[in-house]
């Protein structure tokens, strides 16, 4: 089987020493209430659970960039 | 736009928007029925609202019903943007 990374043509695309991927888990989240019509249109959102707006998190969270 | 019309631009875009979410939601979760419910609510009545625009207002659609009209609506009336 030809080596992928060998094959002429084929971009390496990452350069020697790039950092590995990241697996992300992301456990399914059952929903229980919704915003009504208005208020979702207002928030982006239907769901209430990810509206969570800075000052939310707790008094140290941080949005410095 | 009257405010009629305004205010059932608005609730069709609220309508709008939670069916886009809930589609997103139902893609990764299609057998909550709690959703489905949901969905299925709006869906209808942002259905019968595209009707009621389409009769007093003029198609949102090319897609609207034509049945009752010799013309061809859609481009018979101003553009959206032309408002």
């Amino acid at each position: 089987m030809r080596d992928f990374c060998t094959a002429s043509g084929a971009a390496n695309p990452c350069p020697e020493g790039c950092l590995s991927v990241g697996y992300t888990f992301t456990p399914p989240q059952c929903v229980e209430r919704f915003y009504d019509y208005e208020s979702a249109l207002i928030s982006g959102t239907v769901f209430p659970d990810l509206v969570i707006p800075k000052g939310r998190y707790g008094p140290k969270e941080s949005f410095a960039v | 736009m009257n405010e009629e019309q305004t205010r059932l631009m608005l609730r069709l875009q609220q309508l709008g928007l939670t069916m886009d979410d809930l589609r997103e939601y139902l893609d990764t979760h299609p057998d909550d029925s709690f959703a489905i419910e949901r969905f299925n609510m709006s869906a209808q009545e942002y259905r019968q609202l595209l009707e009621q625009l389409a009769e007093d207002y003029g198609p949102l659609s090319w897609t609207c019903d034509n049945s009752e009209s010799d013309n061809w609506l859609w481009a018979g009336q101003a553009f959206p943007w032309t408002y």
